[in-house]
């Protein structure tokens, strides 16, 4: 601040270095300085004033081609070999390239990335990768075989989350470069959907040199790269502060190019866990897109003149697991009662009708999806009635735990649609909605499962793992106990059996009649009530065009842009 | 034999107020002096319907299953009429129905949490504060340390690690509250046990404990009345506040702050849900806040009625 | 004074160990697995372990703590198992925010209480009287998490006065960070627009956090004015005939808000503490938010690093209160 002439506080602070200070002149201090404060709003208040109809389009022209986006989850790290949120994996999509594209439409096709061509053994177990020869680093450097061997290597090394389902067919010293544009891959066990599950990891790959520039104790640069880049994608991570700043900005000379008619200059992410500060940033302009809209604001804003809501259907299946190994769902019968007893129309309309109930374990769009899956589960009080009568909790009496996911309105009206019927058999149905943490806990042993929970699975449109991950015993019964897909404890030995021998079916067609037949006997026992797959619903301006939804929660940015006519 | 009793407890209440003039000339005066101001009486007046309305609302609110578990998914989100008067709720469920109940279950948690957090700080503080030395240095200072500490947190973090429900809220709420308590005893007991009544006591050979709750106590129990009166409308805020981040009540039991919650994702489309439920409870805080606030003019024994 | 100083830090070391004790027995003895959540659905085994080990939690519960507290002393506040981030740079950050937040409700509060409370005083009983402790009064009863959705809905989304909710607009550049203040950073830059952009974004949340101030100031203010003004100096004052005006200016401001003082620092300390439910509504990156969210995901470190380093910040606004107290009041010594 420039200097006042005006300037009653000098002497008095003045006085107050040289130690002539009393109370009265104290006093005259905190006035002067509440003075100061008042005097310093005054011009804000003036700046402030211009801006006075806030609406976007003023802002705008400030940055008029980035592009900011309401999100449900903050980033809390980069690291490309530690990557779990979908928040982090929709940055670092736009920052790093993965061997596929994976987000041409829906249901997932594959597609080349930085792969030009691959091909595989006939036993499904030595797997070769061409690279492309054009793909550039942010820093200049040319995209070898030699990172992407690196990038896969230092995820496996790392043992994060996202290394698990990799690790079970693959270990370090079966990645190889052959040259510098070749990958070799040989797999600990054969696997004909290798290329499907690699598309689906999308495993970032890393810039080596400068990962291994930045290495502490041999973790591949993984902490550094927490808030930088090290990757060859269209967008730059610019400016990167946690809990308040994300900035992405647009890499001109992109090796792919852009697809769209124009592209984003940048993409700024604006953590907002709140729904309904999403839905009204959207509303007023605040944001360009919002993701994880909740149903019932759909209506709202497509009325809306200036946004709309896409709704997508992706694998997020949600799933009533009843606990087959203890209590009263340890009786078929009392959970052929509950797959019964469940009201879908109510469900269907507390959630506006964006649902896609589904029939059996697998949801639509995992190969091997049956639409016609026999026995299928429908809301029947009488079929009910007969089952519940074939159990020893005929006359009720009884009181079961339904746990979910506390502060998720669609889980809690699952349950409390379940509550309504289930009072007609005397049957209490306690609401026990906890943290996820606790629900993961609890999903360890069956002695600690929960008689009901409501949980979301979701994994690669690969129908072995969707099966062996939710049914198998081994996913529970084993030393480390239970994860929480396999919450309903189910072991049925012969299911056992054919899901052993799944992966080693190499013959599509044998194939698919296995899992045909899993489904079936799966349905039958009624482990759990598959219900429905969850919308990823995206509102955004109509200025935004592009997008293609490919089954994830939020939006590819680079096939985006906006139209600055609206 | 009625009758001879009944003269009999006339006579004996017609000397007890003999006995005690003085007292029952304080109470006047303070009756009148409460009466004085405006907002004091408005505050009771509230206080007395809402409690009215605590005990009587399963006898008369039009839906009383809709707050034990019914659904209508068919009727959600009606606007406000004769029918629903604030309307229906996401579940199809009567918003009015609920909200009264709301109030009940507020009220009851309200009570034990008082009564809890008053139970614990009142001991804790007269201990303290009567025997001084290094049972009150620990005392006071968990005391510090528990005063220090943003009770919101502290409930928070004991109803996350509990799990949720009615009973964990509230003994977290209780947990966060008895440190007020303490301190506002132990202070004024430090004072009176100076005093020439204490002492006096001590010579004719009253035991310690007899001393704190015959002899000292009674003469706190305004300071606390007045306290709890305004305390009350917190604690209800807060065990709101608990229902609105979902630590709070149990589905289906209604909470105000989990109404609130829920409602917001529907304003202003469907402005009733999260509306009338915040009323309700800032009528309730408010309440108590002005009850509160003209109690303890009265104890002010600077304030004089101006005639 | 020295030694008061002294003697009030020895004493907020226990206060400080009993304080981490309490949050540690409530954030451990939880059932829920946060590392089986951080290692992911598909974990196996040696997953498991790994971060077990990582994050100490395979040891008896003592020696964690005392583990904790060893690297505490060390300047090290622990990692957090959902973030993946060290605990002690988050808290500075979000710190920030939360002074920020507290400085302007603060001034807001000044600004609307003391007049307030004058007006109080000035006409006891009277309807003036009656409105503002109407209004105090109110102000204390609303629930802050639903006037900030009103807010919210009236001034951002149908008046668009005001953005919804954050802290500072996306689309304009962050003023260059010296203190972290947003709004102080952007007057040292002399960056008249961020300053502008950066006050319309506090306004929401801090008259939200204002209210409180309004409510405790008028109360307290016009108790002390009430007080002073039966004293003999102003019934003195009164009788030689000095104008009603000046007796209130000169006499009773001064001292009555000398007595303001302690309540002021009580009142920021408290703040400082953050506001989790305003800060949670409006999306403002503060402690307090912060700390809730670690509360809900059960994440250990970040709860202890919260509660700590939040305590340590009440107990030092309360020492330097009770210090300026000390100094502005002589009759109150440092005995």
């Amino acid at each position: 601040m420039t200097k006042n002439k005006f300037d009653p506080t000098g002497k008095i602070l003045a006085d107050f270095r040289e130690g002539r200070m009393d109370r009265r002149q104290f006093m005259k201090l905190m006035a002067a300085m509440s003075g100061g404060v008042a005097m310093a709003g005054v011009p804000a208040l003036a700046a402030a004033k211009p801006a006075r109809r806030y609406a976007a389009s003023a802002l705008r022209q400030l940055e008029p081609k980035v592009l900011v986006y309401g999100a449900s989850q903050d980033i809390a790290t980069l690291d490309p070999f530690d990557r779990t949120d979908y928040s982090i994996n929709a940055v670092i999509r736009q920052v790093y390239d993965r061997l596929f594209r994976f987000e041409g439409g829906w249901p997932q096709p594959v597609e080349a990335g930085l792969v030009t061509e691959w091909g595989v053994s006939d036993d499904a177990a030595e797997w070769t990768f061409k690279i492309t020869d054009q793909a550039k680093f942010h820093d200049g450097a040319p995209v070898t075989a030699e990172s992407v061997v690196f990038s896969y290597q230092q995820t496996l090394r790392a043992q994060k989350q996202r290394s698990s389902l990799l690790a079970g067919f693959l270990d370090e010293a079966g990645i190889v470069a052959k040259d510098s544009q070749t990958v070799v891959m040989t797999l600990k066990t054969p696997y004909a959907s290798f290329d499907r599950l690699l598309a689906f990891l999308e495993q970032p790959i890393v810039n080596m040199e400068l990962a291994k520039a930045n290495e502490v104790d041999g973790d591949g640069g993984g902490a550094w790269l927490v808030d930088k880049d090290a990757g060859s994608g269209p967008f730059t991570v610019s400016n990167w502060q946690i809990g308040s700043v994300y900035e992405l900005t647009a890499v001109e000379d992109y090796w792919q190019g852009w697809p769209g008619e124009s592209h984003l200059s940048g993409v700024v992410w604006k953590k907002t866990e709140d729904p309904g500060t999403r839905k009204l940033g959207l509303l007023s302009g605040e944001f360009d897109m919002s993701d994880t809209i909740s149903s019932s604001d759909i209506e709202e804003i497509n009325a809306n003149p200036t946004t709309m809501a896409n709704v997508g259907y992706g694998l997020l299946g949600g799933y009533l697991k009843y606990n087959t190994q203890g209590g009263p769902t340890a009786d078929p019968n009392f959970r052929r009662f509950l797959a019964y007893s469940f009201n879908r129309q109510a469900f269907i309309d507390s959630q506006q009708g964006y649902v896609k109930m589904m029939t059996g374990p697998l949801p639509e769009g995992v190969p091997g999806y049956d639409p016609n899956l026999d026995p299928q589960y429908s809301y029947d009080p009488t079929k009910a009635k007969e089952y519940l009568d074939m159990t020893e909790y005929k006359d009720g009496g009884i009181s079961l735990d339904f746990v979910y996911v506390s502060g998720l309105d669609f889980e809690e009206a699952g349950g409390l649609i379940l509550l309504d019927e289930l009072q007609k058999y005397n049957i209490t149905l306690n609401m026990v909605p906890k943290n996820w943490p606790d629900i993961v806990g609890a999903c360890t042993t069956p002695e600690s499962g929960p008689n009901i929970s409501f949980i979301f699975d979701q994994f690669p449109p690969l129908p072995d793992t969707w099966l062996i991950e939710k049914y198998s015993s081994k996913s529970w019964d084993r030393p480390t106990g239970g994860s929480f897909q396999a919450c309903s404890f189910y072991k049925n030995e012969e299911v056992d059996g054919l899901l052993d021998q799944l992966r080693t079916t190499t013959d599509p067609d044998a194939n698919a009649a296995m899992v045909a037949d899993i489904q079936k006997k799966i349905s039958a026992d009624a482990p759990d009530m598959p219900l429905y797959v969850m919308a990823n619903v995206l509102g955004m301006n109509k200025r935004v065009k592009g997008f293609n939804y490919f089954g994830d929660i939020s939006a590819d940015f680079w096939r985006l842009w906006i139209d600055e006519s609206q | 034999m009625t009758t001879s009793s009944s003269l009999s407890l006339r006579d004996r209440a017609v000397r007890w107020s003999e006995e005690h003039a003085s007292q029952i000339h304080e109470v006047r005066r303070g009756i009148y002096r409460f009466s004085r101001n405006r907002l004091s009486v408005i505050g009771l007046s509230m206080v007395i319907v809402l409690l009215f309305i605590a005990l009587t609302a399963p006898l008369w609110v039009p839906y009383p299953d809709d707050v034990t578990g019914d659904v209508h998914m068919d009727a959600r989100l009606k606007p406000p009429d004769a029918e629903h008067l604030f309307g229906t709720d996401d579940a199809g469920r009567d918003v009015f129905s609920r909200t009264i109940m709301a109030t009940r279950i507020s009220f009851q948690v309200g009570v034990i949490i008082l009564i809890v957090a008053i139970s614990i700080g009142v001991t804790l503080g007269a201990i303290a504060g009567y025997f001084g030395g290094w049972v009150n240095q620990i005392i006071m200072r968990l005391t510090d340390v528990m005063l220090t500490f943003p009770g919101i947190f502290l409930a928070l973090a004991i109803s996350a690690a509990l799990g949720r429900g009615v009973l964990n809220a509230t003994l977290a709420l209780s947990v966060t509250w008895w440190p007020g308590y303490c301190r506002l005893v132990e202070a004024q007991m430090l004072k009176m046990r100076e005093e020439d009544f204490v002492a006096g006591a001590h010579a004719i050979g009253a035991s310690n404990w007899r001393i704190i709750f015959r002899h000292i106590l009674p003469n706190l129990l305004t300071a606390i009345i007045v306290k709890a009166s305004m305390d009350f409308g917190f604690a209800v805020l807060n065990l709101a506040a608990l229902g609105f981040i979902g630590v709070g009540v149990l589905p289906p039991e209604p909470d105000w702050g989990s109404m609130i919650s829920a409602g917001r994702r529907f304003i202003p489309a469907s402005w009733w849900y999260s509306t009338f439920p915040g009323l309700f409870m800032f009528i309730t805080v408010l309440a108590f806040n002005l009850l509160g606030d003209g109690l303890r003019d009265l104890l002010d024994p600077n304030a004089t009625v101006r005639s | 004074m020295l030694r008061f100083i002294g003697r009030r830090l020895l004493l907020i070391i226990p206060v400080l160990i009993g304080l981490s004790l309490i949050t540690f027995t409530v954030s451990r003895i939880v059932p829920g697995d946060p590392v089986k959540l951080a290692a992911g659905s598909q974990a196996r085994p040696e997953q498991i372990l790994k971060l077990q080990e990582e994050f100490g939690l395979d040891r008896p519960l003592p020696e964690q703590y005392l583990r904790y507290m060893g690297g505490l002393l060390q300047g090290n506040w622990g990692y957090s198992i959902s973030t993946k981030r060290a605990v002690g740079p988050d808290l500075i950050t979000y710190f920030t925010a939360t002074l920020e937040l507290t400085l302007v409700s603060t001034f807001l509060g000044l600004l609307i209480g003391i007049p307030l409370a004058i007006t109080s005083a000035r006409w006891r009983d009277r309807w003036p009287d009656h409105f503002s402790r109407f209004i105090s009064i109110g102000a204390i009863s609303v629930p802050v998490f639903w006037i900030a959705i009103i807010l919210q809905i009236v001034l951002a989304q149908n008046l668009r006065l005001l953005p919804v909710s954050g802290r500072f607009d996306p689309r304009t550049t962050y003023p260059t960070v010296y203190t972290g203040i947003l709004l102080l950073d952007s007057i040292i830059a002399g960056n008249w627009q961020a300053f502008g952009i950066g006050l319309r974004y506090i306004l929401i949340p801090a008259f939200c956090q204002s209210l409180l101030v309004i409510a405790l100031i008028t109360r307290q203010l016009r108790g002390d004015l009430l007080d002073i003004v039966r004293k003999d100096f102003v019934l003195v004052a009164r009788a030689n005939g000095i104008p009603e005006r000046m007796i209130w200016t000169r006499y009773l401001m001064k001292n009555a808000l000398i007595a303001t003082i302690s309540m002021l620092g009580f009142l920021i300390g408290f703040q400082l503490g953050g506001a989790p439910l305003i800060e949670y509504v409006l999306d403002w990156p503060g402690i307090g938010q912060y700390a809730l969210k670690a509360a809900l995901q059960l994440d250990f470190q970040p709860i202890m690093g919260s509660t700590l380093f939040i305590g340590c910040i009440v107990v030092a606004i309360n020492l330097i209160t009770d210090l300026i107290y000390r100094l502005v009041d002589p009759r109150i010594g440092f005995s």
